[in-house]
């Protein structure tokens, strides 16, 4: 997985690519920590357009930060959700939660 | 082994191809099994959605050998077997750890004993294999056996 981090305002833009798991999770985790002590962060959008797997570690940071930002009133987006992407999200029942974009 | 076994007498005992595979119990390695069962399945004749319903069912079990079984400790094993016969594949993910002392609230959806993780491992596992066991021993260690049905065309 690598991903690149763009700001906008109070979003947060995160690009990912490649597979989603276990392998460098907290990596991103700590970034988005970084990232978010260093100034307002209300809304994070998640653009997974080079996704090609997520599993459940993937999901768990995603619904951590659903969580926190939901707290101080903000968001988060997933835009760019591939079919099989997509499906685990829908079953996670994520989809409930947060506006998901289909690729 | 109970569900590989009688899988295996089913279908008269003709293994079309067997993987072993040990790992260490390192987050890198949670992509190498996947890639590994992937590779082998597609070849076994599943389709392409499921070969990556696969992928996330062994990506969940190597996952919670890594988190919870070992919490975290590199230096310990995973055992893979991968068996295809002529109807199903067979797989299972072994570890020597410290065990489920709850198999029931394991597999229950959104349990999960790590804060940060949404518990739905064993739920997704449930979803994407046609059937599932799981022995532990408090610890022993965890395995978890799955068979994948190939619905060749």
């Amino acid at each position: 997985m690598e991903y690149q981090m763009m700001r906008e305002n109070n979003d947060l833009i995160i690009g990912i690519r490649g597979e989603v798991d276990l392998i460098k999770i907290d990596d991103l985790k700590t970034s988005i920590k970084q990232e978010r002590a260093r100034a307002l962060v209300k809304n994070l959008i998640l653009d997974l357009r080079q996704v090609n797997f997520i599993d459940s570690s993937g999901l768990g940071l995603i619904l951590t930060q659903y969580k926190s930002l939901k707290e101080i009133g903000g968001k988060v987006k997933i835009i760019n959700a591939n079919e099989i992407t997509y499906k685990i999200l829908e079953m996670s029942g994520l989809c409930k939660l947060m506006e998901i974009n289909k690729l | 082994m109970q569900i590989i076994k009688n899988s295996i007498k089913d279908q008269a005992t003709i293994v079309k191809n067997h993987l072993e595979i040990c790992l260490t119990s390192k987050a890198e390695n949670v992509g190498v099994a996947r890639l590994a069962l992937a590779v082998a399945s597609a070849n076994a004749g599943l389709t392409i959605n499921e070969v990556e319903e696969l992928k996330v069912a062994i990506s969940e079990a190597v996952s919670n050998s890594i988190i919870h079984a070992y919490e975290g400790d590199e230096s310990q094993k995973i055992y893979i077997e991968y068996i295809e016969l002529a109807e199903n594949i067979c797989i299972s993910v072994t570890d020597t750890g410290r065990g489920i002392e709850n198999i029931a609230r394991a597999v229950e959806p959104e349990f999960s004993t790590k804060s940060d993780r949404m518990g739905l491992g064993f739920a997704f596992i449930h979803s994407f294999m046609d059937k599932v066991e799981i022995e532990s021993k408090a610890g022993k260690g965890t395995t978890v056996k799955m068979i994948k049905k190939i619905r060749r065309a």
